[in-house]
C-alpha cells in the first residue's frame, strides 16, 4: 500500500519537472523508475500510475486553461471538428495517464527480471 | 518469459511515445504530433495566455544593444519604443515584432520564397514552384543589392534581423507560437534576405498582375474595332489622381525608334487550359482590391490645419497584416503601422508630417514570346543572334518526400515561368517585372527618412527610392502643406507597348528605361484644397507618357464629390467618409437597369423587389435588403451580357470580361449593341431583354435560396480568416455594410485593413483601427480585440507619446531591454 502511495505521489509531483523545459515524455521515465524502485502488484500499480499521469497532465492543463478562460481551447476545439474544452482536457489527461502507465509497465517488468518469484510478494 | 514481457512493454512504450511525437496524415488532413501538441508542459496549453499576462514590468537582455531601450505597451498592446539611438530602436522593433508575430513572419517568407512545402508537404508544391519560377527570390536578392548600397542602413537592417533572432534564441519550445506546434516545425533564424522577401510579397500582391495574355486573346478573337469598343482605355467619368494644370506641357518624351511588335499566340489558343492562373487577369471585381487616401488643407478644416486619411484595402486575415508601433529616438518620434518583417513604419505620422498610401495599379509586368533555336529550349534567337538561357536550379524541399529539382531558365527579359506546363499559352514566354530590377535606392532607408521627415522636401526625398509596388503617397504637414506623389518605377512605353504579349525576337521590345522621376505625376497644395487617390487612373490623357493598368472607376468619383463639398471638416467628417457605403456604380447602374426592365413580366414578388430598389439611395448598409436585390441582379445582368465571353473562358482561354463601367455605359447608351444578343438563340436580344431576363433569374435565385433573401449585412457577411485558414482561429460570418465600389470597401474577405485619420493640429492627433489585434497568438485577448471596434465603425485614439511618463493610465506593461 505504501509503495502504491509513493507511486502516485512521485509520478504526480516529480512529473512536473517537465515544466523546466525538459521533454514532455519524461513522465514515462519517471514512472518506469518508480515501478522499479517501489514495486507493487501489476494491476493496482499500473492503475495508480495511470491515475497519477492523468492527473499530472489534466490538472496543469486545466489550470492554464482556467487562467485563459478557455479562450484558446475553444478555438483549438473548432479545428478538431468541434471538440469542447473538456474533451481536450480529458484527451490530454488520458495521454498523460497512458504514458505513465506504459512507463510503469516497462519499469515493473524490468524489476521482475532481477527478483525471484518469492520476492515478488506484495509490499 | 519475464524478459519477453519486459521487451514487449519496452517496445510498446517506445512505439506509443514515438507515435505521439510525430505528425500524421488522415487523408488530406495533417494532424499534429499529439504528444507535442497536447502535453501541458510545452504543448498548445502553454499558448493560453493568462488574464494576468501583460502586467507589471519585465527586463530582458539582448546582445548588441548600445544603450537602454524602454518599451511601454499601451492598452491595445501597441509597443512604444524609447531608444537612445536608431540602431537600438530598430533592433527593439525586430524583437517586439517577433514576440507578437513570429509565425506570421515565418510563413510570409516561406510563401514568398517558395518554401511552404518544406513544412506543409506536397499540397503547396505548385505555389512554391510558381513563386520560384516567377523569380521572387531572384527579385529579393536583387533588392538586397539595393539595400546594401548604403552601409549605414544595412547596419539597421542587420540590427532588425538580430533583434528578431535575439527573441528566437530566447524561446523555449513551450513558447513557440501555436502554429509551429500544430504544423510540427520550429522557428528558424531571420535574415536580411527575408526582409527583402517580405517587400517582394507586397510588390507581388499589389503590382504582380497583368492582363497581357487576356488582351492578346481578346484582340485575336474579336478584332481591333470590337476590342477597342469592349476594352477602352479611358474611363470617361473618373477623376484622375493628378489633374492637368499645364505642368506637363514642357515634357518631350523620347520617341521610340522601332515600334514594338506583339507576339502571335493565336496558333496555341486551342490547347490552352489553365484555370489556376492566379498571376493573370482576374475578373473585373478581382481588381477592386484597392485603397483610399486623401488630405485637406486648412481652408477646408474647422481647425485650420490639414487632416489626412488613409485606408488600404487588402485581404483581411488574422493575424492582421499590420502591426502598430511607435518609435522614439533623439532623431525621430513616429507612430503608425509596420509590416512584420520590415523595419520602419510604413503608414503613419510624426510631430510634423503624416502620410498614407494607395496602390497606383499600373501594369509593370510584361510577357515576351521567345523564339527557340533548339528542341531543348536552351537557346533562343534575339536581334538575329543565338543566345543561351541561364539555368537556375531551384531545389524545393518537401516534407515527407524527396526534394523537387526544378530548372528555371532565365532569358534576357526574365524567367520562363510556365515551360513546365505544356498547356499554358505562356509556355514559351519570358516574364519581366519591375521588381526583378535592382532598386535604384535603398527603400528601407527611404522609409526611415520619411519616418523622421519634417516637411514636403523630406517626404519627397524619403519616398524617392520607392520603386515597387508603386504607391500614391498622400502627404500633410503641420506647417499647412498637403500633397500627393505617384511614386514608383514606371517603364517607358511606346503606345500600347506591353498591353499584349510582346515578340521577344528583338531586345528593343523590352523597356528602354523609366519615366524620369521629376516627370512622374505629383501635386502640392492645389487650389481646390484637397488631394485624394482611390486606385483610379493617375492622370488625364494629356499626360505625355503611355501607361496602362487596372484602375478603379468608382470610389475616386465619390471621394471627389464628398471632398469638393466638404467645409469646416473635422476628424468626424473623415470618419463618415471612410465609413461611407454609397456606391457610385450602383447609382449609375440601377436607374439604367430599372429603365430597361419590362415590368409586365414581373409577378407580385418581383414588383416588391422593384419597389424596394426604387427607393434605395445606393448605400450598401448592413440592415437594408435592397442592396442584396441589386447586387444579385447586377451580377446576373453582367454575366448575361457577356455570355459569349464567359463561354470562351469556359473553353479554357484566358480572356477578361469588359469592365462594369463599360457594361453600364452600354446599358445607358447602346442598348442595341450586338453583344446583348445571345448567339445561341434565334431571337435578337437587346439590353431590355437581357436586363429583364436577369431580373427573373435573380427572382428564381431567391426562390431557390430563400435564406439568401436577407439584409445586405448577412448576405455578404465578412470572413476574416486565419492566414492558414484554420477555422477556429478566424472570425467568420460578420454581418457588415459596405461594398467594394463604395469608399467603405468591405468585401466578403477583404476591406479596409487599417483605417487611419491624422489631424495635424498644434498637437497632432491620430485615430486608427485595424480588424484584428496586435498579438498573433489566438490564445491572447489581444488577438482579435479590435475586430469589434472596426466592425462598429469606431476608432482607437492613438497614444502618441512624447516621453515615457505620458498617459500612465493607458500603459499596461513595460519591457526594458539592456545589453547582454
Amino acid at each position: 500500500m505504501r509503495n502504491l502511495r509513493y507511486t502516485f505521489l512521485i509520478i504526480a509531483t516529480v512529473g512536473n519537472i517537465s515544466m523546466l523545459g525538459l521533454p514532455w515524455w519524461l513522465v514515462v521515465v519517471i514512472s518506469a523508475f518508480v515501478a522499479y524502485i517501489f514495486p507493487t502488484k501489476i494491476v493496482p500499480g499500473a492503475t495508480v500510475a495511470f491515475a497519477a499521469g492523468f492527473l499530472l497532465w489534466f490538472v496543469y492543463a486545466y489550470s492554464l486553461d482556467n487562467a485563459n478562460a478557455s479562450m484558446l481551447s475553444a478555438k483549438v476545439g473548432i479545428i478538431f471538428k468541434g471538440l469542447k474544452t473538456m474533451h481536450l482536457l480529458l484527451i490530454t489527461g488520458f495521454l498523460g495517464g497512458l504514458l505513465a502507465n506504459l512507463g510503469y509497465l516497462t519499469g515493473h517488468y524490468a524489476q521482475q527480471l532481477f527478483v525471484s518469484p518469492k520476492q515478488n510478494a506484495v509490499k | 518469459m519475464r524478459l519477453l514481457k519486459f521487451l514487449l512493454a519496452l517496445v510498446l512504450t517506445f512505439l506509443v511515445t514515438w507515435q505521439l511525437s510525430i505528425t500524421h496524415k488522415a487523408g488530406e488532413i495533417s494532424l499534429p504530433a499529439f504528444g507535442h501538441f497536447l502535453n501541458p508542459f510545452s504543448g498548445f496549453w502553454q499558448n493560453a495566455e493568462s488574464a494576468a499576462a501583460w502586467h507589471g514590468q519585465q527586463q530582458h537582455k539582448i546582445p548588441g544593444l548600445k544603450g537602454k531601450v524602454e518599451i511601454l505597451y499601451d492598452d491595445i498592446l501597441t509597443p512604444h519604443i524609447f531608444a537612445e539611438n536608431m540602431v537600438d530602436a530598430v533592433r527593439a522593433q525586430g524583437y517586439v515584432t517577433a514576440s507578437q508575430r513570429l509565425w506570421q513572419m515565418d510563413i510570409t517568407v516561406r510563401k514568398a520564397g517558395g518554401r511552404l512545402s518544406e513544412v506543409l508537404g506536397t499540397r503547396t508544391l505548385d505555389i512554391d514552384r510558381r513563386a520560384r519560377r516567377r523569380g521572387m527570390v531572384f527579385a529579393a536578392e536583387n533588392s538586397l543589392l539595393g539595400l546594401k548600397k548604403q552601409p549605414q542602413t544595412f547596419e539597421l537592417l542587420q540590427a532588425y534581423t538580430d533583434g528578431v533572432n535575439a527573441y528566437i534564441d530566447g524561446l523555449s519550445a513551450a513558447q513557440y507560437p501555436i502554429e509551429f506546434k500544430l504544423l510540427g516545425y520550429a522557428p528558424e533564424h531571420w535574415s536580411v534576405l527575408k526582409t527583402a522577401l517580405v517587400l517582394e510579397t507586397m510588390a507581388d500582391m499589389l503590382a504582380g498582375g497583368d492582363s497581357d495574355l487576356s488582351a492578346t486573346n481578346a484582340l485575336s478573337i474579336f478584332g481591333r474595332p470590337a476590342f477597342d469598343s469592349l476594352y477602352p482605355r479611358e474611363i470617361p467619368k473618373q477623376i484622375p489622381v493628378i489633374p492637368d494644370t499645364g505642368q506637363w506641357k514642357k515634357i518631350r518624351p523620347v520617341p521610340f525608334p522601332i515600334k514594338p511588335i506583339n507576339a502571335d499566340l493565336s496558333m496555341q489558343l486551342e490547347s490552352f487550359n489553365d484555370d489556376d492562373h492566379s498571376l493573370l487577369s482576374e475578373g473585373p471585381d478581382g481588381y477592386l482590391r484597392g485603397s483610399n487616401n486623401w488630405a485637406i488643407d486648412g481652408s477646408k478644416s474647422k481647425s485650420g490645419h490639414p487632416i489626412l486619411a488613409n485606408d488600404p484595402h487588402l485581404n483581411l486575415t488574422l493575424p492582421s497584416i499590420w502591426f502598430q508601433i511607435q518609435i522614439h529616438t533623439p532623431e525621430m518620434n513616429c507612430y503608425g503601422v509596420s509590416l512584420p518583417g520590415i523595419p520602419s513604419i510604413v503608414i503613419g505620422f510624426n510631430d510634423q508630417i503624416a502620410w498614407g498610401v494607395t496602390n497606383v495599379s499600373h501594369d509593370v509586368a510584361d510577357w515576351f514570346k521567345i523564339s527557340w533555336e533548339n528542341p531543348e529550349h536552351t537557346k533562343y534567337r534575339m536581334d538575329g543572334l543565338v543566345n543561351e538561357v541561364k539555368k537556375v536550379i531551384e531545389k524545393i524541399e518537401i516534407r515527407g518526400a524527396v526534394p523537387l529539382m526544378d530548372t528555371v531558365k532565365y532569358t534576357f527579359f526574365g524567367p520562363i515561368v510556365y515551360d513546365y506546363d505544356p498547356k499554358s499559352q505562356l509556355h514559351d514566354c519570358a516574364y519581366k517585372w519591375v521588381s526583378h530590377d535592382v532598386p535604384k535606392e535603398n527603400l528601407i532607408e527611404g522609409f526611415l527618412q520619411l519616418n523622421a521627415g519634417k516637411n514636403w522636401n523630406d517626404y519627397k526625398s524619403g519616398i524617392s527610392g520607392f520603386d515597387c509596388p508603386a504607391q500614391n503617397f498622400v502627404f500633410a504637414s503641420q506647417s499647412g502643406d498637403i500633397g500627393l506623389q505617384v511614386q514608383g518605377r514606371f517603364p517607358l512605353r511606346d503606345n500600347e507597348q506591353g498591353r499584349f504579349v510582346l515578340d521577344g525576337r528583338r531586345s528593343i521590345h523590352a523597356w528602354q528605361g523609366y519615366i524620369p522621376e521629376e516627370e512622374v505625376p505629383s501635386m502640392k497644395n492645389p487650389s481646390r484644397g484637397f488631394v485624394f487617390s482611390a486606385n483610379q487612373v493617375s492622370t488625364p490623357s494629356t499626360y505625355p507618357y503611355y501607361y496602362l493598368g487596372n484602375f478603379d472607376a468608382y470610389r475616386g468619383r465619390r471621394a471627389n464629390q464628398l471632398l469638393t463639398t466638404l467645409q469646416h471638416a473635422t476628424v468626424d467628417s473623415f470618419k463618415n467618409m471612410q465609413l461611407d457605403n454609397y456606391s457610385t456604380r450602383a447609382a449609375d447602374a440601377l436607374p439604367a437597369m430599372l429603365k430597361l426592365l419590362d415590368y409586365k413580366q414581373l409577378d407580385a414578388d418581383g414588383q416588391q423587389m422593384v419597389a424596394a430598389m426604387s427607393t434605395w439611395k445606393y448605400h450598401f448598409d448592413a440592415d437594408k435588403i435592397a442592396p442584396t436585390f441589386f447586387d444579385v441582379w447586377w451580377d446576373s445582368t453582367y454575366v448575361n451580357v457577356w455570355d459569349e465571353i464567359k463561354t470562351i473562358q469556359k473553353s479554357g482561354k484566358e480572356i477578361k470580361l469588359p469592365d462594369p463601367w463599360r457594361t453600364i455605359q452600354m446599358l445607358e447608351q447602346d442598348t442595341l449593341n450586338r453583344f446583348f444578343d445571345h448567339p445561341n438563340t434565334p431571337a435578337h436580344e437587346t439590353a431590355r431583354q437581357i436586363v429583364t431576363e436577369s431580373f427573373l433569374k435573380m427572382e428564381k435565385y431567391f426562390q431557390d435560396n430563400p435564406t439568401r433573401k436577407t439584409n445586405w449585412g448577412n448576405f455578404h457577411a465578412l470572413d476574416i480568416k486565419h492566414i492558414a485558414s484554420l477555422e477556429g482561429f478566424g472570425r467568420l460570418k460578420i454581418p457588415m455594410g459596405g461594398h467594394k465600389t463604395a469608399l467603405n470597401a468591405v468585401g466578403i474577405s477583404n476591406g479596409p485593413s487599417w483605417r487611419m485619420i491624422i489631424s495635424m493640429d498644434d498637437k497632432v492627433r491620430g485615430l486608427g483601427v485595424f480588424p484584428g489585434g496586435q498579438s498573433g497568438n489566438p490564445g491572447s485577448r489581444f488577438y482579435d480585440n479590435m475586430v469589434d471596434t472596426w466592425v462598429n465603425g469606431q476608432y482607437n485614439e492613438l497614444l502618441f507619446m512624447q516621453t515615457t511618463a505620458d498617459a500612465p493610465e493607458r500603459i499596461i506593461t513595460k519591457l526594458t531591454l539592456t545589453a547582454q
